[in-house]
């Protein structure tokens, strides 16, 4: 009798925990699904909601990286639809404290280091003349190490390629030296596959459109 | 066994058996307006929503009982509040309050000018000085395109409303630097030694400054050394007088730099005339290192040191010869060190603690014609700072300060020691009222054991926010100072004072991200001065010293900055207003002295070329004439110089060589060559005069940087 309860309790554990973990995963998709769908015109509205959900997923599931990054992507998205600059500033300091603070649940963590470098890339973009050289650097070095850490991850070379296209020329960037990184971007892409169905897969779309931008003729 | 199934029964099924309940409500702000997009949801659980466009939410839960309701927006603080789940629709009101942000926060700033890489929005940026025309990426020359600096160009220093060079104190890393510029010669202004890469933040304070600072009855120039290099990199740079390399080696908690530089200007005398008679060009060289070392999350530890020499000689003309003809030939050999080690942690939950110290030495061998003076200045100290915050936004801290100098001085085979004890205490307070009103006081309590003297120094600041963007700010507060330790060695045992000034200052100002405008007034009485009294008897004279000096400045100053009205353009405009008299050293009665002007000006002007990666800038500096003495004029210091104007221009191109950064500089001093009298130096007989003007008519710069980030591009590898 005994064993035999104690085999029930365990089983009994193991399907709430998987309940659990069931839940959290159809949670996590949705919401990923919900920012995927975000255009132009909802934007606002659909990273917000986003955002929202996945602070609280986070906040009941303290020990998952997943939607500590997702809040900050939707932060980042959030912060480039302020008008004001010290508005966006907010948004993007707080898109780094999110990923700062999946970066010490789960070290080590090529997408981390993209979206560490993607939140350093935009806040350039709020004042660049006085941000350009020191923050140009630490974005560089943050894409280096997510090389590093997984040379097969698309959306690296996507930021790369990207950045290349706002660096002037006199810098070593412009187009013409982004189109290759773009290509290889988009070849990683068609041979990515994410390890689950909530790992990051962003990237494709606007990589493609970066690229078009880039081929065209000025 | 009944049991069992039961609990497992329960355990698969407990959503279908309770029912849902529904919550509906608003959020809005204290003012009552909705927030659209706020997260309301109850803790712990994946239930709620966001508000709408009119602050409403709506959403169902399964769960059940007393739960707790969160309400979160970036830019308020969270609000919590209980809520009871049992099926009955609940309708709740959520009020948030903004979150404090450095923004919206009232901030101190009668009498302070801030340039810092943080995100504040600062009226000056390190950037800002290194492009400024005519400061030629010198810390002082961008400072004196501020508001309350006087044109001196006949000797180096800051002079800040109405003060002499001496009542300014360069701080670094909050311990004083004793000889801040290269040593003096006669009529050339030096340069600061520090080059203004190796600071994050400057702070320039033109009175009314914090209890943490004192023997300075004027300015403190307060300068913050980098943290952490980015990554390992190379910087050299040539320049058409020198040149300098260094490299700084990053690992993962520690960094390592090392600089070397060697300025010779015997080629740039050969080829631009000077109007100095130069028998051996200036020379200098200076290597420094710097440490820095993350103990922990919080704590980091800082070492810098810094060895500079420099040699010269030039002939200048003799007064006591009254055809001014007579040159007596003046050489000067300088070595300098400064070192400091600063370490910084979190103690506990709240306090953080603050320590330094630093030893600097600096020797001048000076020959004048046949006479030696050599001069040696040994200077140690330290400083422990604890702080802490209380409330939402106020700071308390207190902290001791240790001064000793060492100095001796020989003239021939005469030597004069000078040996100091100082010690320092202070508290203050910042405590914020509200979000919009602050109010600082402190004080401060020195003992000089070389004047054995000890003095209480109060100090209070208040400031309030008027608007998003403007305040209104007060400043009040004594100041100390030793007099100038060549009249303590001279006149030994007299037992002289501190000398004195308070300052009095009311500042207005607007601040947003483009734009930034200031006003500020201010009265300074200085009392207790250094005063040489010459008492007359009936078969002579007998010069008497003693602390009799004082005196007034007050005046008021505009500054404007815009970076909005054109596209990659920025100018800065400020003017300065001083009405100062006083009456102390060797004067005879109460006047004007030499280094004020009634009127200072300036435009500085920058403008970014896209198209040519070229930042091309112009600095235009406008002063009244100062008082200078003429033997002649039976009127103490009742003459006055002509005006005087001054034109510079630079340009820095960014471009890269080999993927690495560089910067081409190229500036001209005085460009349309205008004639500027600084002074005039009158023969003893006061026969004959000569202008003192700069020492050449034009400057001419030019340079290279480059900076080698030697951690090249990580995705190189794997293109």
């Amino acid at each position: 009798m005994k064993t035999l309860t104690g085999i029930l309790f365990a089983l009994l554990i193991a399907t709430t925990m998987n309940a659990e973990d069931a839940k959290y995963v159809k949670a996590m998709e949705k919401n990923i699904a919900m920012m995927d769908s975000a255009k132009a015109e909802t934007a606002g509205t659909v990273y917000q909601d986003a955002y929202n959900a996945f602070e609280r997923i986070a906040a009941a599931n303290p020990k998952e990286w997943l939607p500590l990054y997702y809040q900050s992507f939707c932060e980042v998205m959030i912060g480039l639809q302020q008008k004001e600059n010290p508005k966006k500033d907010e948004c993007l300091d707080k898109a780094e404290a999110l990923i700062s603070k999946a970066d010490s649940i789960k070290p080590d963590q090529s997408e981390i280091y993209v979206m560490k470098s993607f939140v350093t890339s935009m806040k350039i973009s709020v004042d660049p003349q006085n941000r350009g050289q020191q923050l140009g650097m630490r974005s560089s070095i943050l894409l280096g190490k997510a090389m590093q850490l997984d040379p097969e991850n698309p959306r690296s070379y996507f930021l790369r390629g990207q950045g290349l296209v706002y660096t002037p020329e006199q810098f070593g960037g412009g187009k013409e030296k982004a189109i290759p990184v773009l290509e290889k971007a988009l070849e990683k892409f068609a041979k990515f596959k994410p390890s689950s169905s909530i790992m990051p897969h962003w990237g494709e779309t606007r990589c493609k459109a970066a690229l078009d931008e880039c081929r065209k003729p000025e | 066994m009944k049991r069992l199934i039961f609990l497992l029964f329960i355990s698969c099924a407990p959503f279908s058996l309770w029912a849902q309940t529904k919550i509906t409500g608003t959020v809005t702000d204290k003012q009552g307006k909705p927030v659209p997009g706020a997260n309301v949801f109850i803790k712990d659980t994946y239930d709620g929503a966001s508000s709408d466009a009119n602050g409403k939410f709506s959403f169902t839960t399964d769960e059940k009982g007393e739960k707790i309701l969160s309400v979160t927006f970036l830019g308020f603080q969270p609000s919590d509040q209980k809520i009871n789940l049992d099926g009955k629709e609940i309708t709740c009101k959520a009020t948030l309050k903004e979150a404090v942000s450095e923004l919206k926060t009232v901030t101190i700033s009668a009498g302070s000018f801030e340039a810092s890489d943080e995100r504040k929005i600062t009226i000056l940026r390190p950037l800002d000085i290194v492009t400024t025309a005519g400061a030629a990426g010198d810390i002082y020359g961008a400072i004196q395109t501020l508001p309350g600096t006087g044109v001196v160009g006949e000797k180096e220093g800051l002079y800040v409303r109405g003060g002499d060079a001496s009542e300014t104190k360069t701080f670094i890393d909050g311990l004083l630097v004793d000889n801040p510029y290269f040593s003096s010669v006669p009529d050339v202004p030096q340069r600061g030694r520090f080059s203004p890469f190796l600071f994050k933040g400057t702070s320039f304070s033109s009175g009314g400054y914090s209890a943490q600072y004192g023997q300075a009855m004027s300015s403190a120039l307060i300068l913050e050394t980098q943290d952490m290099p980015e990554q390992t990199a190379i910087n050299a740079g040539f320049m058409s007088v020198g040149g300098s390399i260094g490299k700084t080696n990053r690992w993962k908690n520690t960094s390592f730099g090392v600089y070397a530089g060697y300025i010779n200007l015997t080629p740039y005398y050969a080829i631009f005339k000077q109007q100095r008679d130069w028998s051996r060009a200036p020379q200098s060289g200076n290597g420094s290192l710097t440490f820095r070392h993350k103990t922990s999350q919080t704590g980091i530890l800082k070492a810098f040191v810094n060895y500079a020499y420099s040699d010269l000689a030039l002939a200048f003309p003799d007064t006591t010869d009254p055809s001014l003809q007579r040159k007596r030939n003046f050489s000067l050999g300088n070595n300098n060190v400064f070192t400091n080690a600063t370490y910084k942690e979190i103690i506990g939950r709240k306090w953080t603690l603050f320590t330094a110290a630093s030893f600097s030495y600096n020797k001048d061998k000076i020959s004048i014609d046949t006479n030696k003076i050599l001069s040696t200045n040994h200077l140690f100290q330290s400083r422990i700072m604890l702080s802490r915050p209380f409330g939402e936004l106020s700071t308390i801290r207190f902290g001791w300060e240790f001064q000793k100098p060492v100095s001796a001085t020989s003239y021939n085979q005469y030597s004069t020691p000078f040996d100091e004890t100082y010690h320092a205490g202070y508290a203050e307070a910042d405590f914020y009222v509200t979000e919009k009103l602050v109010t600082r006081f402190g004080g401060r309590f020195e003992n000089s054991a070389a004047l054995n003297k000890n003095n209480i120094a109060p100090r209070a600041s208040l400031a309030y926010k008027t608007g998003e963007f403007s305040q209104v700010s007060f400043a009040y507060g004594d100041f100390f100072q030793a007099p100038d330790k060549s009249y303590l060695t001279t006149y030994p045992s007299s037992g002289f004072a501190f000398e004195k000034a308070t300052h009095y200052i009311l500042n207005f100002q607007h601040v947003d991200e483009k734009q930034t405008f200031r006003i500020e007034g201010y009265y300074k009485k200085y009392s207790d001065l250094f005063k040489l009294n010459t008492i007359f008897f009936a078969n002579g004279e007998a010069v008497i010293p003693g602390n009799s000096g004082n005196g007034y400045a007050k005046g008021f100053e505009l500054f404007w900055r815009d970076k909005k009205t054109l596209k990659y353009g920025d100018y800065w405009i400020s003017y300065s207003f001083l009405d100062t008299k006083r009456n102390y050293h060797n004067y005879p009665v109460e006047a004007t002295p030499t280094f004020a002007a009634k009127h200072t000006a300036s435009v500085v002007w920058k403008y970014f070329l896209p198209k040519w990666n070229t930042f091309a800038g112009f600095t235009y500096v406008y002063a009244t004439g100062r008082p200078y003495f003429n033997p002649n004029n039976p009127v103490f210091l009742g003459d006055r110089t002509p005006d005087y104007h001054n034109l510079s221009l630079n340009f820095n191109y960014l471009t890269s060589i080999k993927k690495n950064f560089t910067v081409l500089v190229f500036s001209i001093g005085n460009v349309l060559g205008i004639d500027q009298v600084f002074t005039y130096r009158y023969s003893h007989d006061g026969s004959r005069r000569e202008a003192i003007g700069p020492a050449a008519t034009r400057t001419f710069f030019a340079a290279i940087f480059i900076n080698i980030g030697s951690q090249k591009d990580d995705s190189d590898k794997y293109n």
